[in-house]
């Protein structure tokens, strides 16, 4: 486990080490756009996509090179394969959401952006970080990185579909249940954690089935 | 205790089936998996690992069942498939450290010994280096966690002909300590005459047979004859045949052919070619 998640670390440094740079520009345009028109929110939503997506682009990386197999003579089992993956995903999505969180703190104490704004964004953040690799993840476990990312791309355009038809559908958004803001901040939370701790179970179940 | 056990071991891929095979590798020996291209070695390897999982029968290797955790087992396993796959962008250094992480008795010495030895180059990401290179750079990790039994897919393919000879006697040397043993399938059944305790042919995912190489080498033999005086050998006695413009070659059992009869011995090559042919009409 220890051995693979080295493994991933050379694997981020050697191909993402300029994620780094993007990382900061993209913080110092935040900050002097105060976060809150649209390119305050475009970058750090940017940089929590790409973030988001280096599990999967480590994956690719591994069957490129054949170490999904190699890594099957180590003393690891399949289970700590996925286990890493999801680790190395967590790793490199609190490097980008906790500098950004306390940027907006920053902008939040210095008055140029509102408290309700910094929880906002942050949570938005949190939610685009965990739910893009709980959902594409999986589906590379399942099916390999090339026939993954297509079945993840479809999925994601059903989902979009999905969820813009059913608002559409709705005559008034009235017969909605009611909800407080703090129930909503918490589900807002919640149901990503969740999603991302479900998607490790199934990914888990998937690679252990899978035949390489 | 056996290095490997394989009990009724079977797999199909589409047309392809394997087994049902029966292998047993005895602690401190080394067995060779002869068979061409598509014949059940590497299927048979990666069962093993636990990489693929079997249709039906049991396997143990190190006295572990095969299965998805096999990671004491694996302590005690080197392994070098066919094709090395350590990350593309990483050195020596960098690969070195993270079979430290992985194995509790990593010796980094060694290691540093072996790419010496074998004249690697530690400045180059994996991906630049040759296939060779490549090989030898998973043969040299496979041989520095004091691992008790090695397990290798067509390790000395790509290699020339004298790194070859070197690799090889890395083996032998590996099987110098009694508690030591090897599974390795080849092309290049030459290096396996060098190498092996025991011989097993595998042809079209079936075994054909699996004997001790002294005793293959003692029990067959190589008969220059013509068509009728192989007509006239008892039924088994000839279990394959190569014409000549000049002659017939056949492979014969040396107790099922007339005393006095002049039979040649026959190289492991020679043994599977002849075999794998099987005709003696």
């Amino acid at each position: 486990m220890k051995a693979l998640f080295l493994a991933d670390l050379y694997q981020l440094w050697i191909n993402f080490k300029f994620y780094g740079l993007f990382l900061i520009v993209a913080m110092g345009i935040t900050a002097f756009s105060s976060g809150d028109n649209n390119l305050g929110t475009f970058f750090p939503m940017y940089a929590v996509f790409m973030c988001s997506m280096m599990g999967m682009s480590l994956l690719q990386l591994d069957e490129g090179s054949r170490w999904n197999i190699c890594a099957q003579t180590l003393p690891c089992t399949r289970r700590d394969q996925v286990t890493g993956k999801y680790a190395i995903t967590m790793a490199s999505f609190a490097a980008t959401w906790i500098p950004f969180v306390l940027l907006y703190a920053v902008l939040a104490v210095l008055g140029r952006m509102t408290w309700q704004m910094m929880a906002v964004q942050s949570v938005l953040l949190l939610i685009m970080g965990l739910l893009a690799p709980a959902v594409s993840l999986p589906t590379l476990f399942r099916w390999g990185s090339a026939k993954g990312r297509v079945i993840y791309i479809a999925m994601v355009i059903l989902m979009a579909a999905g969820v813009g038809g059913a608002l559409a559908g709705l005559a008034s958004l009235d017969h909605l249940p009611e909800l407080s803001m703090p129930l909503l901040a918490v589900l807002a939370v919640a149901v990503p954690v969740v999603l991302f701790i479900g998607s490790w179970a199934l990914s888990v179940r998937w690679y252990e089935k899978r035949e390489l | 205790m056996n290095a490997i056990e394989i009990k009724g071991l079977k797999k199909t891929y589409g047309d392809f089936h394997l087994g049902p095979l029966d292998l047993t590798l005895p602690a401190g020996c080394i067995m060779g998996l002869v068979g061409e291209n598509g014949a059940g070695k590497s299927t048979t390897i990666r069962a093993l690992l636990g990489i693929i999982k079997p249709d039906a029968g049991t396997a143990s290797v190190l006295g572990a069942p095969i299965g998805p955790d096999m990671r004491q087992a694996k302590q005690d396993m080197g392994v070098v498939l066919d094709e090395v796959g350590f990350p593309a962008g990483l050195r020596a250094g960098q690969i070195a450290k993270i079979m430290a992480a992985a194995y509790k008795n990593w010796d980094q010495s060694l290691f540093e010994k072996y790419l010496r030895d074998l004249d690697i180059p530690t400045d180059k990401k994996f991906s630049a280096l040759s296939r060779g290179n490549r090989m030898k750079m998973g043969i040299a990790a496979a041989l520095s966690h004091d691992a008790k039994l090695l397990i290798l897919d067509e390790p000395t393919g790509g290699l020339d002909p004298v790194v070859r000879d070197e690799v090889v006697d890395l083996f032998s040397d590996f099987t110098r300590d009694p508690g030591h043993s090897i599974l390795i399938s080849s092309h290049i059944v030459s290096d396996l005459e060098k190498l092996c305790d025991y011989i097993a042919f595998l042809h079209k995912g079936r075994l054909l047979l699996c004997e001790e190489k002294d005793r293959l080498l003692e029990e067959y033999g190589i008969l220059q004859c013509g068509q009728a005086f192989l007509d006239g050998l008892p039924a088994g006695a000839a279990l394959g045949k190569r014409v000549t413009p000049y002659h017939i070659e056949a492979l014969v059992r040396r107790d099922a052919v007339p005393a006095g009869t002049e039979v040649q011995p026959v190289t492991i090559e020679e043994l599977f070619v002849l075999l794998v042919k099987g005709d003696t009409q």
